[in-house]
C-alpha cells in the first residue's frame, strides 16, 4: 500500500507534464476535467493513505544524491505531520482547481495556467512528503518556481512580471539561509534525514543548534513572508486570485511553519532560536495587521492578513506549541483560501480590486457574501468558528509561556476583526459606488466556496483529535492550563474581537467613511516604507556599485591593463623600428658593433 | 713570406673593405668593398688551413658561396635600382626606413 | 574508437574542401552527419565503459615522433563525460548555424568540424605533448570563426582572444619542455608524470606557468576580460562551443595537470586560488547584472558559474570535487542552451540589446518556455541539473571552510537576480516593438535542437547517479593523486583495462 504515497505526487506530476507538452492541443473542456480530477485523485490517495498507512511509512523510490558520505534518497514519508499537510494541500488544491475552471474560463492561457497549478500541487506535496532536507528543498524551490510563474502569469503586465521576479529573488535570499542551514547540519550530523536529525538533536551544541535553527528560519521567513522578508507577498497579489488563494494563503506560505514544526527538536535544543521564532511571528502578526487596517485593495488587505496569521502560527510554534501552530495552519488554510476565493468572486463580477469602488454587493452576490462572512467570523476568532479554536489555542499557550507575546497576540486579534469587517462593510454594505451590474458567480465557483465555508466552521471542532493525532510524532505536547484561566483568556480575546467588529461597523456603516489620522495613516498606507528602505539599503547600492565597477574597474582597470600591455608592445615596436633607417651603412655599423661586442666578450672570457 | 705577413695582409684587406663600405656612397663600390673584406677573411682562413685543414676549407667554401650569392643577387638588385632610378647611391633606396 | 571520435570531423572537413561552395545544402547535411557521428561513437563507448576502473580506458597508443613521444589517447571517466559533452554540443552548434550563417558557408563548416576535432583531442590526449598540440590547434578554427563570421567588433575580439590565450599557453609550453627534459622516459604520459618528484622551487614556477594558461581559459577573475568580447562577437555556434566546451578545458587542465603535477605549489597557492574563485562567483554575477547586451550577460554569468566549478575542484573535498566536475557538464549544457536561444532571438530581432527587446513571450511562447527552463537550470533550481552541481560544491566547500562556502553560496541569490532580470526584460512586460508581434515561431529544427538539452536538464537533475557513477572512480583517483603530496604510487605505465 506504500505505493499510494507515490500516487499522491504522481497524479499532479503527470498533469503538469501532460499539459506542458500537449496543453495547446487540448480543448478547454478536456483540460478543465483532467487537471482538477487529477488533483482530486491525489486527494483521494491521501485520504486512503490516512486511513491505511501507519505513521512513519517510508516509500523509497531511488537514490538522488549519493557522493561520498552524502546519501540523499528520493523517498516519501507518511507521518502525522505530513498527513495533515498532504490532506490540507490536496484538498484545498482540488477545490481551487475547480474554482479556477470558472475563474480562468475566458483566459487564453488556460492550459498554461492549469499546467502551473498542477506543477504547484506536485511540488507542494513533494515538500510535505519529503523525508529529508534536500528533498524538502526541492519542493521548497519548486513551489517558489510555481509562485514565480503564477504571479507573473499575466506577464505582459509590468507590475505582474516585476512582482514575480521580486518574489523569487526575495525567496532566494531566504533559501540562501536555508542552504547554509542544511550545510551546517550536515557538517555536524552527517545525515539529513528528518528522523535522524530529530533523534540526534541532542548532539548539537546549543550554539550550533541556534545557528542551524536561525539559518533555516531565514528560509522560513522568506517562504512564509515574515519579517524581514515578507515584502514579496503583497506584490504577489498581481497573480490570478485563485493562485493567491492556493499558493499565497493556504499552502505554500505556510511551508515555513511546517518546516519549523518538522525540525522542532532542533529549535527546541536552542531556547534562543525558539524565542526568536515566537517574537518574529508575533511582531509580524501585529505589524502586518496594522498595515492591513488602511489598505483599499481588497486583495492587499487579505495579503497582509495572511502575513499576520502566519505570524500567529510561528508564534504558536515558537512558544513550543507545535500542534497549536499546525492547527492554526490547518484551519487557516480553509478560511483564508475561502476569503480569497470570495474576493475573487467579487473581482470577477466587478473587474476592480479597489474596495472604494464596491459597496452594497450583499444583494447581488448573496452566496459570496455569506461565505465571506463565515470566513471573516472564523478569522476573527468568534466562538464556534474554526479560527476561534486554533487562535485561542495559540494565545493560551503563549500566555503560559510569555505574557508579552500573548498581549500582542490579543491586540492583533482585535485589529484582525476590525480590518476584516472593515472589508466586509466596505464591500457588501452601503450604497454601490461606481458599479452598475454585478452578478453572482457560476456554481463552478460558488460550490467550492460553500464547501470551504463548511470546513471553515467544522474544522475547528476536531481540535482534540488533531492534537492527539499530532502527538504521534513524539515531540509535540501542549501545556495544560487551568480551565478558569482558559475561560478568562477566551473572554478577553473574544471581547476584543467583538470590539473590533463593533468599531468597524460604527466607522464604515454608521459614519460611512474612515478617519484620517494624518501621519499615522500615511505611514501605514506607505507600509512603513520598508520597500523603500530595502531599495536604498540593498538594491540601489548593488545596482550602482555593479555599474561603477563595470565601468571603472572591469573596463577601466582590468581591460585597461590588458589593452595597455598591447599598447606597450606596439609602442615598443615603434621605438625599435627607429633603428631601421633604411641606410645599409647603418645596418653595417650595427653589425660591426655587434661583432666587436661579441669579440670583446669572447676575449674577456665572458661568453 | 711567413704566416704573419699573410695574416697582416688579410687584416689589411678586411680593414680596407670595411672602410670602403662605410666611406663610399656608391652602392656598387660598397658592394665591391664588402667583397674585398670577404677575400680578407678567406685569406685568413687559408692560413689557418695549414693547421686545421677541414674546418678552414669548409669555411672557405661557405664564404665563397656567400660571395657568389652576393654577386648574383646584390649585383642584380643594384642593376635594377640603376635602371629604375638612374643611379645607385646609398640614399637612392630608403624604402626600408621604419 | 576514440581516434575515430576525434578525427572523423577533421576527415569530413578535408573532404568538404573538395565540394563546391554552391552545394550549400549538401555541405550542411554532411557536416551535421559527421559532427554527430562522434556522439554515437561516444555513446557506444559509454556502454562499454567500465566505471569501476579509474584509469583511462579504450587506450590507443602508437609510435609517433622519436624521443619517447607517442600518439596516445584514451578516456577515463572524467574525460569520457567531457568528450560526450563535446560530441553532444557540436552537432547542435552545427545545426544552429543553418540559417544564421549566410556567407562563406563551406569554410564555416570546415572550421566548426576542425574545432570539434581539436576539442575532443584535448580531452582524450594522454600525454602532455599531444594535449598541447590539440590545445593550440583548437585556437585556429576559433580564431577564424570569430574573426570572419563574428559581429561588429570581431577583429578586436578575436585578436584579444587569441593573444590572451597564447600568452598563457606559451608559458605552459616552456613548462612542458622542462617536464620532457626531466622525466626519465620522455613520454610525457600523464600518469608517469604524476610520479615525478619535482623540487618545490621548480614546482612553483611550473605551477604558475600552467595555472596561468588554465586560469585564462577558465576564466578566473581577473583574467576574464577576453571572454565577454569573444562571446559577444562570436557567431552563435562559436559562443556555444566556447562556453560549452572551451571553458571546461581550463578546469580540466587544473584537475588533470596543474594540481596533481605540482601538488606542493598548488597547496601553497590554494588560498589565493580559492579567493579568486569566490571573487569570480560574486564579481561575475554583479557584472552580469548590469549588462545591456544579452550575450554579454551570459558571458559574465559564465565567469560566475565557472567560479563555482573551480571552487569545487580546488577545495579537494570529494563532494565539492565531484560537484565541480558535474557543474562543468551542467554549465556546458545550460550556458550552451542560453547562447543557442539568444542566437535564435537574434536571428529574428537582429538585436541583443535588452533595452530594445521585451514581451517576446507573447509572439514566441515556445522560445520563452525553453528560455525559462534554461534560465532555471542555470539558476540552480532543484530538480534540474544545475542544482546538483552547485549543492555539492557548496556543501563540500562549506565542510572545508565555512566562510568560503557561505560566500560562494551567495551566488545562489545573485544568479537569480541577473538571470530573472534578463528573462524579465527579454520575455516579459509589454511588447516593445509592434513589429515583434509577427516574428516567426520556433521551427522544428530549433525545437529539435533544444529538446535534447532540456531532457538532459531533467535527467541530470533528477537522476544524477547515472552520470556521476561513470566518473566517480576516476574523480576519486585524480583527487587522491593530488592529495598525496610527494608519495605517489607508481602507476602502471600502459594503463587501460581494455
Amino acid at each position: 500500500m506504500k505505493a499510494l504515497l507515490g500516487l499522491i505526487i504522481l497524479f499532479p506530476a503527470f498533469g503538469a507534464l501532460f499539459l506542458v507538452l500537449f496543453g495547446r492541443l487540448l480543448s478547454k473542456k478536456l483540460i478543465s476535467w483532467l487537471s482538477p480530477s487529477l488533483v482530486g485523485l491525489s486527494f483521494i490517495a491521501s485520504l486512503i493513505s490516512f486511513f491505511t498507512l501507519k505513521s512513519g511509512t517510508l516509500l523509497y523510490l531511488f537514490p538522488w544524491l549519493s557522493v561520498g558520505n552524502l546519501q540523499v534518497d528520493f523517498a516519501l514519508l507518511w507521518d502525522p505531520l505530513s498527513a495533515v499537510m498532504a490532506l490540507t494541500v490536496s484538498g484545498v488544491a482540488f477545490l481551487i482547481h475547480i474554482y479556477s475552471v470558472g475563474y480562468m474560463g475566458e483566459d487564453p492561457g488556460f492550459a498554461r495556467y492549469f499546467a502551473y497549478l498542477n506543477l504547484f500541487t506536485f511540488s507542494m506535496l513533494l515538500l510535505v512528503l519529503s523525508p529529508n532536507l534536500p528533498m524538502m528543498f526541492v519542493g521548497w524551490e519548486g513551489v517558489g518556481l510555481c509562485s514565480y510563474l503564477l504571479i507573473g502569469f499575466w506577464f505582459e503586465k509590468e507590475t505582474a512580471a516585476n512582482a514575480g521576479k521580486k518574489a523569487f529573488i526575495v525567496n532566494r535570499v531566504g533559501d540562501f539561509g536555508f542552504l547554509l542551514g542544511i550545510f551546517l547540519l550536515f557538517t555536524i550530523l552527517k545525515d539529513l534525514n528528518f528522523s535522524y536529525i530529530n533523534s540526534h538533536a541532542q548532539v548539537l551544541s546549543p550554539a550550533m543548534a541556534t545557528a542551524v535553527a536561525l539559518l533555516l528560519f531565514l528560509g522560513a521567513t522568506g517562504k512564509s513572508a515574515q519579517i524581514p522578508l515578507y515584502i514579496w507577498l503583497p506584490d504577489a497579489m498581481e497573480g490570478p486570485t485563485p493562485v493567491s488563494a492556493l499558493i499565497h494563503a493556504a499552502t505554500m506560505v505556510t511551508a515555513g511553519v511546517y518546516m519549523v514544526s518538522r525540525l522542532f527538536p532542533v529549535y527546541a535544543r536552542s531556547g534562543f532560536a525558539l524565542d526568536l521564532v515566537a517574537w518574529v511571528g508575533i511582531i509580524t502578526a501585529f505589524f502586518a495587521a496594522t498595515i492591513a487596517l488602511v489598505q483599499n485593495d481588497i486583495k492587499k488587505v487579505l495579503a497582509y492578513s495572511t502575513i499576520s496569521q502566519i505570524g500567529y502560527m510561528f508564534a504558536g510554534v515558537g512558544v513550543g506549541a507545535v500542534s497549536a501552530g499546525m492547527f492554526h495552519l490547518f484551519t487557516h488554510a480553509f478560511f483564508k483560501s475561502l476569503l480569497f476565493l470570495a474576493a475573487g468572486s467579487v473581482i470577477h463580477a466587478l473587474g476592480t480590486q479597489d474596495m472604494r469602488k464596491m459597496g452594497g454587493l450583499r444583494k447581488e452576490m448573496p452566496v459570496t457574501f455569506w461565505v465571506f462572512l463565515i470566513a471573516a467570523l472564523a478569522i476573527s476568532g468568534i466562538p464556534g468558528f474554526s479560527g476561534f479554536f486554533s487562535k485561542d489555542e495559540i494565545l493560551a499557550q503563549a500566555f503560559a509561556k510569555n505574557r508579552a507575546i500573548w498581549a500582542i497576540g490579543v491586540i492583533t486579534a482585535g485589529l484582525t476583526a476590525f480590518y476584516m469587517f472593515r472589508l466586509i462593510f466596505m464591500t457588501f454594505y452601503g450604497k454601490p459606488k461606481g458599479w452598475r451590474h454585478a452578478h453572482e458567480s457560476p456554481p463552478v465557483m460558488t460550490v467550492p466556496m460553500i464547501i470551504l465555508a463548511f470546513f471553515s466552521v467544522v474544522s475547528g471542532w476536531i481540535f482534540a483529535a488533531f492534537h492527539h493525532f499530532l502527538e504521534g510524532l513524539g515531540y509535540v505536547h501542549l501545556r495544560e492550563l487551568a480551565p478558569s484561566a482558559e475561560h478568562i483568556l477566551v473572554a478577553v480575546s473574544v471581547s476584543l474581537a467583538l470590539i473590533g467588529i463593533g468599531v468597524a461597523w460604527w466607522v464604515y456603516v454608521r459614519r460611512e467613511r474612515g478617519f484620517n489620522f494624518g501621519i499615522i495613516y500615511r505611514v501605514l498606507a506607505g507600509k512603513y516604507y520598508v520597500d523603500e528602505f530595502y531599495e536604498v539599503l540593498f538594491v540601489t547600492p548593488y545596482t550602482q556599485g555593479s555599474r561603477a565597477i563595470n565601468r571603472y574597474f572591469d573596463k577601466g582597470i582590468i581591460d585597461g591593463a590588458v589593452e595597455g600591455s598591447g599598447k606597450i608592445t606596439m609602442e615598443g615596436g615603434r621605438l625599435l623600428s627607429l633603428l631601421q633607417t633604411g641606410l645599409i651603412k647603418d645596418y653595417g655599423l650595427w653589425m660591426a658593433a655587434g661583432v666587436i661586442l661579441a669579440l670583446t666578450l669572447a676575449i674577456r672570457g665572458l661568453l | 713570406m711567413n704566416g704573419y705577413s699573410i695574416l697582416i695582409l688579410a687584416s689589411l684587406l678586411f680593414a680596407g673593405g670595411v672602410a670602403g663600405f662605410f666611406l663610399r656612397k656608391d652602392l656598387l663600390t660598397m658592394l665591391l668593398s664588402a667583397e674585398v673584406s670577404l677575400s680578407g677573411a678567406i685569406l685568413a682562413l687559408l692560413y689557418f688551413a695549414l693547421s686545421n685543414p677541414t674546418e678552414a676549407r669548409a669555411g672557405v667554401i661557405a664564404i665563397l658561396t656567400v660571395a657568389a650569392a652576393e654577386v648574383a643577387v646584390a649585383l642584380a638588385s643594384v642593376a635594377v635600382v640603376v635602371r629604375v632610378k638612374g643611379k645607385a647611391t646609398e640614399k637612392t633606396v630608403w624604402e626600408m626606413k621604419g | 574508437m576514440i581516434s575515430a571520435l576525434i578525427f572523423l570531423p577533421a576527415a569530413a572537413a578535408i573532404f568538404l574542401l573538395f565540394i563546391p561552395e554552391e552545394r550549400a545544402r549538401f555541405i550542411k547535411g554532411f557536416s551535421l552527419v559527421f559532427s554527430s557521428l562522434p556522439l554515437f561513437l561516444g555513446l557506444w563507448l559509454l556502454l562499454r565503459f567500465d566505471p569501476t576502473y579509474p584509469l583511462p580506458q579504450f587506450v590507443e597508443r602508437a609510435r609517433w615522433i622519436g624521443s619517447g613521444l607517442f600518439y596516445h589517447v584514451g578516456a577515463d571517466g572524467i574525460s569520457l563525460m567531457l568528450l560526450l559533452l563535446t560530441s553532444f554540443l557540436s552537432p547542435l552548434a552545427v545545426a544552429s548555424s543553418f540559417n544564421y550563417i549566410k556567407e562563406r558557408q563551406k569554410e564555416y563548416y570546415i572550421m566548426l568540424l576542425l574545432l570539434q576535432t581539436g576539442m575532443a583531442g584535448v580531452f582524450a590526449a594522454q600525454n602532455l605533448f599531444l594535449f598541447y598540440i590539440f590545445w593550440e590547434a583548437m585556437l585556429i578554427p576559433m580564431y577564424f570563426l570569430i574573426g570572419i563570421w563574428g559581429g561588429e567588433r570581431k577583429l578586436y575580439a578575436t585578436v584579444k582572444f587569441v593573444l590572451y590565450t597564447m600568452v598563457g599557453s606559451l608559458l605552459m609550453l616552456v613548462g612542458i619542455i622542462y617536464l620532457w627534459k626531466t622525466s626519465p622516459d620522455h613520454s610525457l604520459y600523464f600518469y608517469n608524470l604524476y610520479s615525478l618528484s619535482i623540487p618545490p622551487g621548480t614546482q612553483i614556477l611550473l605551477f604558475l606557468a600552467f595555472a596561468l594558461a588554465f586560469a585564462i581559459k577558465v576564466p578566473l577573475f581577473p583574467f576574464h576580460t577576453w571572454l565577454p568580447d569573444a562571446h559577444t562577437e562570436a557567431p552563435t555556434a562559436g559562443s556555444v562551443l566556447l562556453a560549452g566546451v572551451l571553458l571546461k578545458m581550463g578546469g580540466y587542465g587544473f584537475l588533470r595537470l596543474a594540481m596533481p603535477l605540482f601538488p606542493y605549489a598548488f597547496r601553497l597557492f590554494l588560498p589565493y586560488l580559492v579567493v579568486l574563485a569566490i571573487v569570480s562567483i560574486i564579481y561575475g554575477a554583479a557584472m552580469a547584472f548590469v549588462q545591456e547586451d544579452a550575450k554579454r550577460l551570459v558571458a559574465y554569468s559564465s565567469v560566475s558559474h565557472l567560479g563555482v566549478v573551480m571552487l569545487g575542484i580546488f577545495l579537494l573535498s570529494f563532494k565539492s570535487y565531484m560537484g565541480g566536475i558535474y557543474q562543468m557538464l551542467n554549465h556546458g549544457l545550460s550556458t550552451g542552451a542560453l547562447f543557442l536561444l539568444i542566437g535564435m532571438l537574434y536571428e529574428r530581432t537582429h538585436t541583443r540589446d535588452m533595452g530594445k527587446l521585451g514581451g517576446l513571450a507573447k509572439p514566441l511562447p515556445a522560445l520563452a518556455a525553453f528560455l525559462s527552463v534554461t534560465v532555471f537550470s542555470s539558476i540552480g533550481l532543484p530538480g534540474l541539473n544545475g542544482f546538483v552541481g552547485e549543492f555539492l560544491v557548496f556543501l563540500g566547500s562549506f565542510q572545508v571552510s565555512k566562510t568560503a562556502g557561505a560566500f560562494a553560496a551567495l551566488g545562489v541569490v545573485l544568479s537569480a537576480v541577473y538571470l530573472l532580470w534578463m528573462y524579465r526584460r527579454v520575455m516579459q512586460g509589454p511588447v516593445k516593438n509592434p513589429a515583434y508581434m509577427d516574428l516567426p515561431k520556433m521551427n522544428l529544427r530549433e525545437i529539435l535542437i533544444m529538446a535534447p538539452i532540456v531532457v538532459l536538464f531533467f535527467w541530470m537533475g533528477i537522476y544524477p547517479k547515472f552520470f556521476m557513477g561513470k566518473f566517480e572512480k576516476s574523480a576519486r583517483f585524480m583527487m587522491e593523486i593530488t592529495q598525496q603530496k610527494y608519495k605517489i604510487v607508481s602507476i602502471v605505465e600502459q594503463g587501460g583495462a581494455k
